[in-house]
This record gives structure tokens, C-alpha cells and sequence, in this order.
């Protein structure tokens, strides 16, 4: 009999293979750091996905070898182990083997929903908020656009345009706000798509991967009749996911080009297009989001030549940074689970960079996705951390120097 | 002096060492290719991934990138941490050299009787030897590890595979000391850990050296075997599994320009 198709690429089985256990991950993993739980550690969740699949099915002899079923508590603790990773991937940035956890842990979660498992808390209903209103918020589609001010124009038609994201709109307006400042000032105008869905990237990280291709489909039509031949981006998230995940639901290549925000401004510093007038006595520390620092897209030296580029700017290194960054806690749709244990986890992973940054000296800890930035945020309150440090996007410090 | 293999060994053990290594190598082959057909049940993966394909260029892939110089050199580990890299090494250059002697032993036995004799013996007997001694302690080094950091998750499939290796690598020496025990043999020099076990095991079992080499030859052999049926149903198939994922990171990191 023919055995099953896996939600796992044919590499991603091998890689449940190649985990030795070295534990070379262990001390890099945020939520283990925080919580101290060794469940959440990466071979620990490779292990026991690896029974459950090994339970599953084989011939006689791998039934003769093969581990017992997974008890339901033990499965339990396993779900919920998956579901608290932030998918920050740095476990496999310093795995000696070089296994891609950041697309593993997506690719589990697909197979464990598919075998009936449920993600914990308000992360089982993302698929009906995005059903009801096409984001992972309790926001509509059509309420995206409130960020925009007045003046600020969309034009119908431009070669140029400008994916927003929804974290960005609902949760981090300053930097859809900053990135469209700098579109303007690099080539006096843009366009946006008035229903612009979300990009899929929720739902892919938590696991249900059915409802995506829909919804990618209606946004690349509607880029496309607005003549748009280059997309950028602000959300670091959104970035790698049209880069990474976007082709595959388009028959293998986009009509468009994707590139980061960060990419176009340093590009347009460079070249003279752009240049900042005003002067900024500070010391900045930049915080490097995880989906374009661990691999493909690698935008990690592009907004430190935008940081480096502001006059006056002392930019300094924080001890983690580009392939080897700290996590910020808000990924992996932990943010979505919304209790208080899932809340605080994640406050603490962001505390710990904010800590970095103080150690540096930073008066400023400039930051390039809306995960970070509403985690960071959410911290200092959460917590009653106080602090002089100044946590903003990247594009909103440069637009302000202009 | 020759490679003694089967030496002083009563015939009958002999033919039931060839039966249950038939059934050993049986068993190791078809974990091999339940592991492969598993792999096959994955989906298709991007370009230059494999997830697609026939399970022969799975196998080939495997093998070619065991000789990557990225491979040999557990590069990828020095990245992080010396201390590290430089135990993986250990243990990784260790059995690289203890199974390639196992192959000359074979070959030696039944291809090209004699190969192994003279000086090129001695000087496979003495890094045999230091191979040998290299792969105790770091596999009681992992064991401790795994004993003492209670942060990494160990199962008892863990200390079993560790215990396995461990015995396998502890009973050849022993083999050796009673070996060494029974007459002077012009290899000893070469055997530093040997002549240690040598010293340790004189006057056990009240001399009766003959009859313990034979058993302790049966148990070392029969650990091995069960070692080499356990590899692909075990945690150590990383061995093969290894070398695919590191090659992908390698090419996954220069197509996005990593340095």
C-alpha cells in the first residue's frame, strides 16, 4: 500500500532524521530561556513528532523497533510546546547540522492540524477571523487604510507599489506611515491595493495553509491591474513570505519584483536620490527580525547603511545580531493565543532584547517589523519596565530626518 | 606478524558469526529502506531540495556529500563554539577510521588474505588502537553530558544507543588484553589501551585466557551486530540523514548570501 503524503517536504523528513541531539540549540531557544521548560526545545519537539509518525505506520520490522504511542498527555504537552514557539529560527541557524527549523516548525503544525490536533487558545479561530474579515485581527479589510492621513495620495496606476501588511496598518501605524514617506520622497508617488488582504503569512506559521492561496491570488490580481512592476514591503514577515511562499500559489514566479523597504531606501542613499538633512545626536542599536535575517530573504546589511547614513547617528552592535539575532517573542502566532501566560512569555523574550540594547548604551533601539515593534511596546507596559530607551521603526526615524 | 581476525577461535563460532551477521546486515538494510521510503512520502520540495526523485538519488546524495571537505571538517560547528566542534570531530573522525579498520578486517579475511602483515599492520593496529581509545571517552563524555545537563532531553533510546557503543568499543579492548594475556604478540607495542587492559585482566578467570577470549570475542561480535542492525532504527542514522541537511543549509545560505 502507498504510504500517506506528510504536510513535510521530502528534505524536512530527513531533517527529522539528521537531529542528533546535540543540544547546540538549547541555549538560543527564547521560550526555553524564559520559561525553562525543556519540552519547547528543538529536539525535544522533533522527537516526539518523529513517534507520532513512527506510530503511525511502517512495515513489521520498524513496528518491531519503533516507539510506543504517544499517551494523550504527552501529546498534549507536545501541542502546546509547538504552538508557544515563536518560529524565530536561530535553532537552526546554529543547528551543526543545518536543519531549516523556521519552515519545520510551520510544516508540524500543518501535519499535527491535519491530524486533528487543535493550536491552543484563540489561535484555533484564526481561520475563521480571517473567513469573517481577511486578517489575523479582529479588524476588517477595510479598515486597513486608517492609518493613511489626509494628502496622502494612492495612485490608481504606478509601477511602484506599496504592501502594507496588516500588522503594520493595525498595530504599528508610524511605520506604514514612515515607509510611505520615504516611497514618496524616492519616487514622488505609489500605489496600494484599497482591499488589500493579508499576505497569508499567519496562517501559514500557524498551520492551516488551506485558505492562503485565495487569498494571494486576489491581492497579485489586484497589483498586477494597478500596473504594479515593483511591490515593496515594510513587514518583515510579509516579506519573506511574497518572496519565499507567494510563487508557489502563482504558478512558480510573480508577475513583480518584492523588495524590503530597507533594500529601496539604502539603495536611494546610495545613489543620491535620497538624502537625510537633519542631524541625529544618538546612539542606535538595531534589532534584526527574524524572517529576513535567517535566510532567504538576508536583509540584515541594508538598514544598517540606512541607520549609518543619518548624520550624527553613533550606530552600535548588540552582542546577537544579524543571522544569530534574538527572537522578540511575537512570532510564531504566539501573540494570537491571547491569555496571560502565552502574553507574558513573549513580553519577556522582547524584554530581554530591549536589555541588550541598554547594555549598548542606545538611546534608540530602531526596529523593522510590526511584530517587534507592538512586542517591544507591549513590554514596557506589560511588564512596568522603565526605561529612557526610544523603540522605533527604522523608516519612521528616517522619514523624521528627511 | 598478520591481522589475527578469527584467531584461536573454536569453528563453530565462526559459522555462527557469519549467520547472525547475515541477519544483522538483513536487518540493517531494511531499516535503511523504510527510513528512504519515509523520506519519499514527503512533499515536493523547492529547487534543489530533495523531496522528489527515486530512491537511489536519495542514497547517492547521501553518499557523495559524506567526502564534502564541509562534512569532514564539521565546519558548520566551528561556527559556534571550538569546544564543540572539536569533540564532533573526535567522535566523527573516530568511528570514520574504526569502521574503514572493520572493512580492511573484512577485506583482510576473506578478499585479500594477508593484506593487513608486517609494518602496514602495525601501523593500522596502533591508530586503530588510539581510534578506539578517542571513541570511549567521548561516548562516555556524551553519556555523562547527558547525565548531567538536564536541560537536553535524553530518552531511554538515548543511553541505550550510548551503552551500545560504548560496550562495543570496551569489549574489543578487553578481547585484546586476554589476547595479550595469552603470549607475547609483536603487535602489544602498538596497543597502548590494550596493554593497559592487558595489565588489568591478568590473572582473571584463574588463566583460563583460551576460553575467556572466546567468549569475550562472542559478546564484542554480538554487540556489534546488534549495533549495526539498531543504526537506521536508531537516533545514529543522523549519520546519513547529516550529511543531506548540512549540504542543503550550505546551499540554502549561499543562495540567500549568507557568509
Amino acid at each position: 500500500m502507498k504510504k500517506k503524503k506528510v504536510a513535510l517536504t521530502g528534505l524536512q523528513l530527513i531533517e527529522l532524521d539528521a537531529c542528533t541531539g546535540c543540544g547546540q540549540c538549547l541555549k538560543f531557544c527564547p521560550v526555553q530561556a524564559v520559561t525553562g521548560d525543556a519540552s519547547i526545545s528543538p529536539p525535544e519537539k522533533i522527537r516526539h513528532f518523529k513517534y507520532l509518525l513512527q506510530a503511525q505506520g511502517g512495515g513489521v520490522l520498524s513496528r518491531l523497533f519503533r516507539s510506543r504511542k504517544p499517551s494523550d498527555e504527552e501529546m498534549e504537552k507536545f501541542v502546546s510546546a509547538l504552538f508557544k514557539c515563536t518560529t524565530c529560527g536561530v535553532c537552526g541557524t546554529v543547528c551543526p547540522v543545518g536543519i531549516n527549523t523556521q519552515k519545520l516548525w510551520a510544516a508540524l503544525r500543518t501535519e499535527l492540524i491535519r491530524m486533528g490536533k487543535e493550536p491552543p487558545g484563540k489561535q484555533k479561530d484564526v481561520p475563521d477571523v480571517f473567513r469573517r474579515r481577511k486578517t489575523p485581527y479582529e479588524k476588517d479589510v477595510a479598515e486597513k487604510p486608517l492609518w493613511r492621513p489626509a494628502g496622502l495620495k494612492n495612485y490608481p496606476s504606478h509601477e511602484i507599489g506599496y504592501f502594507v501588511g496588516c500588522g503594520v496598518s493595525f498595530s504599528a501605524p508610524p511605520m506604514a506611515l514612515g515607509g510611505a514617506r520615504m516611497l514618496e520622497s524616492i519616487y514622488g508617488g505609489f500605489t496600494m491595493l484599497e482591499i488589500e488582504e493579508c499576505c497569508g503569512f499567519p496562517l501559514y506559521v500557524l498551520g492551516f495553509e488551506d485558505i492562503i492561496e485565495s487569498m494571494v491570488r486576489k491581492n497579485v490580481a489586484g497589483l498586477v491591474g494597478q500596473g504594479v512592476k515593483k511591490l515593496v514591503t515594510t513587514c518583515a514577515c510579509c516579506m519573506s513570505f511574497l518572496t519565499n511562499n507567494w510563487p508557489k500559489y502563482t504558478g512558480g514566479k510573480l508577475p513583480f519584483e518584492v523588495v524590503h523597504i530597507s533594500q529601496e531606501v539604502a539603495r536611494a542613499v546610495e545613489t543620491g536620490v535620497v538624502a537625510f538633512k537633519k542631524e541625529l545626536k544618538e546612539t542606535v542599536c538595531y534589532h534584526d527580525p527574524c524572517y529576513i535575517s535567517r535566510g532567504k530573504p538576508y536583509v540584515v546589511e541594508e538598514p544598517r547603511r540606512v541607520i549609518t547614513s543619518i548624520p550624527g547617528v553613533i550606530f552600535k552592535e548588540m552582542e546577537r545580531n544579524r543571522q544569530y539575532s534574538k527572537c522578540c517573542g511575537a512570532g510564531g502566532g504566539i501573540r494570537r493565543v491571547q491569555d496571560e501566560e502565552h502574553t507574558k512569555i513573549s513580553c519577556e523574550i522582547a524584554l530581554e532584547v530591549i536589555k541588550d540594547a541598554e547594555a549598548e548604551g542606545a538611546d534608540t533601539l530602531a526596529i523593522n517589523c510590526p511584530a517587534c515593534y507592538e512586542r517591544m511596546h507591549l513590554a514596557l507596559t506589560k511588564l512596568g519596565y522603565e526605561t529612557k530607551l526610544k523603540i522605533k521603526d527604522i523608516m519612521q526615524m528616517a522619514s523624521e530626518q528627511l | 606478524m598478520e591481522r589475527p581476525e578469527f584467531w584461536g577461535l573454536n569453528p563453530s563460532i565462526k559459522n555462527i558469526f557469519y549467520i547472525l551477521a547475515a541477519l544483522s546486515l538483513f536487518f540493517f538494510l531494511i531499516g535503511c529502506y523504510n527510513r528512504l521510503k519515509t523520506w519519499q512520502t514527503g512533499l515536493e520540495g523547492g529547487p534543489g531540495e530533495p523531496g522528489s526523485g527515486s530512491l537511489a538519488g536519495f542514497a547517492w546524495r547521501s553518499f557523495k556529500t559524506l567526502f564534502t571537505s564541509g562534512c569532514l571538517s564539521a565546519r558548520r560547528s566551528f561556527r559556534l563554539s571550538r569546544p564543540r566542534a572539536f569533540f564532533l570531530l573526535a567522535v566523527q573522525w573516530s568511528f570514520l577510521i574504526l569502521f574503514f579498520g572493520t572493512i580492511m578486517d573484512f577485506l583482510d579475511a576473506h578478499v585479500f588474505p594477508g593484506f593487513l602483515s608486517g609494518r602496514p599492520y602495525l601501523v593500522f593496529k596502533l591508530a586503530y588502537d588510539i581510534a578506539g581509545t578517542v571513541f570511549i571517552v567521548c561516548i562516555a563524555g556524551a553519556i555523562i553530558r547527558r547525565l548531567a545537563v538536564k536541560a537536553l532531553p535524553s530518552s531511554g533510546y538515548d543511553y541505550f544507543l550510548l551503552m551500545l557503543m560504548l560496550l562495543v568499543g570496551i569489549t574489543s579492548f578487553v578481547m585484546q588484553g586476554i589476547r595479550f594475556n595469552l603470549m607475547y604478540w609483536t603487535d602489544e607495542p602498538f596497543s597502548p589501551l590494550g596493554r593497559l587492559f592487558k595489565i588489568l585482566l591478568s590473572g582473571v578467570g584463574s588463566g583460563n585466557y583460551e576460553a575467556l577470549y572466546n567468549i569475550s570475542w562472542m559478546v564484542h561480535t554480538l554487540l556489534a551486530l546488534v549495533l549495526i542492525a539498531y543504526l537506521p532504527y536508531s537516533r545514529m542514522f543522523h549519520i546519513f540523514a547529516a550529511q543531506i541537511t548540512t549540504q542543503a543549509a550550505k546551499e540554502r545560505e549561499k543562495a540567500a548570501g549568507i557568509r
